[in-house]
């Protein structure tokens, strides 16, 4: 699959345009004497909208440069680790345990990551988390079980 | 109000234990972190912000100043030894300090960057220390349009100056600033872009997105090429330059100093354009040109200096204005707001412990880079030798648990994930993050400068026209967008940063 980078990016700026426009469209705009809290916010996504059509229109008449490859086990390890640490947080597993996890996860994003290590690597993030935002910075979070 | 004892106030700040303590820990951590491949100096700040939430403001701020210098020696050292520019501001180090490496001067190469930097750190705190406060009178007069036209200013040069396509830039610094927008408006209370959830009423997290789009989009970056890297096995001998070395490099040096100063305190100048310059100035004034990308000791000094004071003489307008001149000092502004200090021309007046603290801090963490890095070498070296798939969970684990812990908001872990998702299809698609770091950080302010000039100008637009300063400003940026636009400047700006 080779997508052309300007279609990308072009078609994620109107994407996020519109998204932010339909809930900025029930703003108040205000007139400029009392301006309210639409104007500005309404004036950005009609801008980014017309950057993000600019982009696409550039890419259809250019050579189109494609993406290179993406390393999707990385990015989706990288992506979804975060939401599994959220997870075991939500389920009441305490910031250490989930730490350990998040570690263990993330290690495979590298390809050259063996079991044994990723392992370790999760017991030892998991001490060092414990250490560090626990210990150090005394952080208010329990660092084993459900929160309070 | 004289600037020495200015300067006394502020050492009786930065010298207490704490402090150096602090300082020396952020330098230490920086050059740490900053050595490691693929970490710069924002992805570092921005991993370590939430660490230094906690601690009383003067003492984060000194201890994320720290970082910031000692990330960027540590990327000076991996473009001498590796080849491999850790940020951008010492692409050009690269250049020369490798080659210097190749023929076994690599101890020389890192000696004189050190030495260059630290001159150049000198020289920037007393110039941070005279021209600050006279800033600051001229800003306290400024009214809502100027500061709107400043800022205008501000986004404008960074745009311009962005590498890659001055279209995608101008995208993607609309993207942050309404990104920054989301949360509760400040007049009338109205969530905006919250789409439902509480956990957007204060808005997006200034660590989420810095983390997500500099820390793990690098990362993903960097797993890109998933294999074992060259690293420099050469042992270091001698690390002290000869007389013929110090002779040399006088010159680049204090020119660096003078011009990183200078470009650091314009918008969107700072450590980046200042060693380009630098290299650029040195290699044509130079007696014997064709040493340089052969290992010309004058293409180490001239830049090193020269991204040192930049990258120090940028925090004027961010300490007297609140105005972010590049990304790093819009992480700096993030983490003022996170300790609940808007920094501004108020600064000095308010916080005077803070800001000469700070101020006198640049110099001492210096001096710890100085004495810290030569005789640490040796470390820096093995830690090169780092495989990634070590310190892919270390980045993730920090970065994830750090924006946890700031907020303990789990929703805003949900949105480091989609940050690191688009921050990374955004840089293989070539459109820089820096501008929507530095919109995200000016967003509201943009905004709330804007109603405040309505406010004023009565709802006429004029008003920013009438205000002879704010005229002036906008003129300005008017004319850097005509020249960035030209066609040559397009074709120069290409040349550059290939180069």
């Amino acid at each position: 699959m080779s997508l052309p980078k300007d279609l990308v990016s072009g078609a994620i700026f109107i994407a996020v345009a519109a998204v932010f426009g339909i809930a900025a469209a029930g703003y108040d705009t205000g007139t400029l004497a009392r301006v309210g809290p639409g104007l500005f916010p309404l004036t950005l996504c009609a801008l980014l909208a017309g950057l993000g059509l600019a982009i696409v229109a550039n890419g259809i008449r250019k050579n189109a440069d494609v993406l290179q490859e993406i390393p999707w086990r990385a990015v989706l390890l990288v992506v979804a680790s975060p939401l599994v640490f959220v997870l075991c947080i939500e389920i009441g597993l305490g910031l250490v345990p989930a730490a350990a996890v998040l570690a263990f996860i993330g290690s495979f994003a590298s390809v050259t990551m063996t079991w044994r290590r990723a392992l370790l690597s999760g017991l030892a993030l998991g001490a060092l988390t414990w250490l560090i935002f626990i210990v150090g910075l005394g952080i208010a979070v329990p660092a084993f079980g459900p929160s309070l | 109000m004289n600037a020495f004892s200015n300067l006394a106030d502020g050492f009786a700040v930065s010298l207490s234990w704490l402090n150096i303590l602090y300082c020396f820990g952020g330098v230490l951590l920086g050059t740490m972190i900053g050595v490691l491949p693929g970490l710069g100096p924002i992805t570092t700040i921005a991993l370590l912000l939430p660490v230094t939430a906690t601690l009383d403001p003067t003492t984060a701020l000194i201890m994320l100043a720290g970082i910031y210098y000692g990330a960027q020696y540590g990327g000076s050292t991996t473009s001498i030894l590796m080849n491999v520019p850790g940020e951008s501001s010492s692409v050009v180090t690269a250049i020369d300090g490798h080659q210097m490496a190749r023929k076994g001067r690599a101890g020389v190469a890192l000696a004189v960057a050190a030495i260059a930097s630290f001159v150049a750190g000198t020289i920037s705190t007393f110039f941070i220390a005279f021209l600050a406060p006279r800033l600051t009178e001229v800003a306290l007069q400024f009214g809502p349009p100027e500061y709107f036209s400043l800022m205008v200013l501000g986004l404008v040069s960074a745009v311009a100056l962005a590498s890659g396509s001055l279209l995608k830039a101008v995208a993607m610094l609309t993207l942050g600033l309404l990104l920054g927008l989301a949360g509760r408006d400040m007049y009338t209370g109205l969530p905006r872009f919250t789409f439902g959830t509480t956990s957007l009423l204060d808005g997006i997290d200034f660590v989420a997105l810095a983390v997500g789009i500099f820390g793990l989009a690098e990362i993903l970056r960097n797993l890109e090429g998933d294999a074992p890297r060259h690293v420099f096995t050469q042992k270091i001998t001698s690390l002290m330059p000869t007389r013929e070395d110090f002779r040399r490099i006088v010159g680049p040096v204090l020119r660096g100093t003078g011009l990183g100063a200078f470009l650091g305190v314009l918008p969107g100048g700072g450590a980046v354009l200042s060693s380009f310059v630098s290299y650029t100035l040195e290699k044509r004034i130079s007696r014997h040109p064709e040493q340089f990308s052969k290992g010309a000791i004058e293409g180490v000094a001239g830049p090193e200096s020269a991204n040192n004071a930049g990258a120090q003489t940028s925090f004027i307008p961010m300490l007297t204005l609140g105005i972010p001149s590049n990304p790093v000092m819009a992480l700096m502004i993030g983490a003022f707001i996170m300790q609940g200090i808007m920094p501004g021309p108020n600064v000095i007046s308010s916080r005077p412990d803070l800001f000469w603290g700070l101020v006198t801090s640049m110099w001492i963490g210096n001096i710890l880079l100085l004495v810290l890095n030569l005789p640490l070498v040796g470390v820096w070296v093995r830690l090169l030798s780092i495989p990634y798939n070590i310190i892919v969970p270390i980045v993730l684990v920090f970065s994830t648990v750090g924006v946890y812990c700031t907020g303990q908001n789990a929703f805003q872990v949900v949105l480091l994930a989609a940050f690191a998702f688009f921050g990374y299809i955004f840089v293989k698609s070539e459109c820089e993050p820096a501008p929507l770091i530095l919109g995200f950080i000016l967003g509201p302010l943009l905004e709330e400068h804007f109603r405040r000039s309505m406010i004023v100008g009565r709802g006429d637009l004029t008003v920013f026209f009438t205000h002879p300063l704010s005229a002036v400003t906008l003129a300005l940026a008017a004319g850097m967008i005509v020249i960035a636009s030209l066609p040559q400047a397009q074709a120069k700006r290409e040349e550059v940063f290939t180069e």
